[in-house]
């Protein structure tokens, strides 16, 4: 397996080209939930591009992943800091659950978190204290094969 | 038939909002294991910008009786900023007939109710400095007699956002802060209070709303799955006859089935058993005629869809 390092990649990448020349390549988007109203006067949710938003708007995070070598890829694990300001709701339907974590370093389900209180109590974690959030990987990513991670929030 | 139909529906900003203009970006790493050790790739940054919405409120600071004298009155009110971007509002004061005028708008600096030209601030034209996101500010209407017999009923206040208003989701293409677009919210960008005018007839009840929220982990956040608990508190200083509230379910809400009230009472949703019905549209309740003075108090609760 050959894997270049590609740490400055986030210095230089733009927002609408995938940022790797490598063998694994990583996008994210961001998706709002929009309501819309059809002639008949029913509602249904679309998940549209994010490009502005209003606070109390939910947004979708999606990262998306493909190896692009020739050789499988395995023990991998996609990490996302959680964006400032935005709240974390939970997992997006369809997508493996991801791990939580209040700190960066600790990662669990939401009810193995507790959070220290200024006044030095702890108590259990919210939604809303979720700081990252990271998916493991179970199986290797075969050569040219690829998937979709994503997680439900909402801007503050 | 007198409606109370509310207008003004407004989400308190009861947490912090992220403000008009702020840039979100989403970077996702990962780290993968080699040979020589662990690698770390970080995806593309994908970002936003955050709309300003436009939301105003205007109240009354205390309840008491306005009376029109020689000397003029100072009527007290306060406006709020319930945006999440700086705005100015522009006010307009109209009075129900012309036997007073309206001598100025100022921004009541020491916060006394009373208007001292050596502490307070007349708006000339009556638009407000820029608000910070929840800023209030303290305000102050005075009045004068226009003729020897005043027979004015009612003071109608206005506030609207500079940026513009108009039914809620209205946009102004890149007007709002740090070159966002602008929205406006639940109010429309528009607040209207009405004063009472007059001693001992006060034929203008005043209707105010209040709400509580209450989200799934426990918070007050106006998130999914949220209770709003909506509280109207219809004060009448006088006999009103034919009195019937009527309030609509706000967009992006849905109605609690048989969380309607009456002074504490439960009422049903159905029409036609009791003064109460309520759907997915909105609640009303008939009071039919206030014999004198009293408050009435409407309590329902929506989910946050």
């Amino acid at each position: 397996m050959t894997l270049r390092f590609l740490a400055a990649v986030a210095a230089v990448a733009t927002a609408a080209s995938a940022a790797a020349a490598g063998p694994l390549t990583m996008t994210t988007r961001m998706m709002i939930e929009k309501r819309v109203t059809a002639a008949d006067g029913s509602t249904a949710t679309q998940l549209v591009p994010a490009n502005k938003a209003v606070p109390g708007d939910r947004i979708t995070v999606v990262l998306a992943y493909r190896n692009t070598g020739t050789a499988p890829i395995g023990s991998l694990v996609l990490a996302n800091p959680v964006p400032r300001n935005v709240l974390y709701r939970g997992s997006a339907a369809g997508s493996q659950t991801p791990e939580l974590s209040i700190d960066g370093k600790t990662f669990g389900t939401l009810a193995e978190l507790r959070v220290t209180t200024p006044q030095g109590a702890t108590r259990a974690a919210t939604a809303s204290d979720v700081t990252h959030v990271r998916w493991r990987l179970s199986s290797p990513v075969a050569a040219g094969q690829g998937g979709e991670l994503a997680f439900q929030a909402v801007l503050k | 038939m007198l409606s109370l139909a509310l207008l003004l529906s407004t989400m308190a900003n009861v947490h912090a909002e992220t403000r008009a203009g702020t840039l979100i970006t989403n970077v996702a790493a990962t780290k993968v294991r080699g040979t020589e050790g662990d690698w770390i790739v970080s995806s593309n940054p994908a970002t936003f910008l955050v709309v300003e919405r436009l939301d105003v409120s205007l109240a009354r600071i205390d309840d008491a009786a306005v009376t029109v004298t020689p000397e003029g009155v100072a009527i007290p009110f306060v406006l709020s900023n319930g945006g999440n971007g700086t705005e100015a509002f522009d006010i307009t004061a109209t009075l129900s007939d012309p036997t007073a005028r309206i001598r100025l708008i100022a921004v009541d600096r020491d916060g006394d109710g009373r208007f001292d030209p050596a502490v307070d601030t007349a708006l000339n034209p009556a638009r407000t400095p820029r608000l910070e996101p929840g800023e209030s500010l303290r305000l102050i209407a005075i009045l004068d007699p226009a003729t020897p017999d005043v027979t004015v009923a009612a003071l109608e206040l206005a506030a609207r956002a500079t940026t513009g208003s108009g039914p809620e989701g209205t946009v102004f293409t890149g007007r709002g802060d740090a070159g966002s677009d602008a929205v406006t919210g639940q109010t429309g960008a528009i607040a209207r209070l009405v004063v009472p005018i007059g001693p001992g007839r006060s034929p203008v009840p005043v209707l105010a709303k209040s709400q509580t929220i209450r989200a799934p982990d426990g918070s007050a956040n106006p998130v999914a799955g949220a209770i709003v608990t909506y509280r109207l508190d219809a004060r009448f200083a006088a006999a009103t006859a034919a009195v019937r509230i009527e309030d609509p379910i706000p967009a992006g809400t849905a109605y609690v089935p048989g969380s309607l009230m009456l002074d504490g009472a439960r009422l049903s949703d159905v029409t036609g058993d009791d003064a109460g019905n309520a759907d997915a549209a909105g609640i009303a309740v008939t009071l039919g005629d206030i014999p004198a003075a009293a408050t009435r108090i409407v309590q329902f609760q929506v989910s946050i869809q």
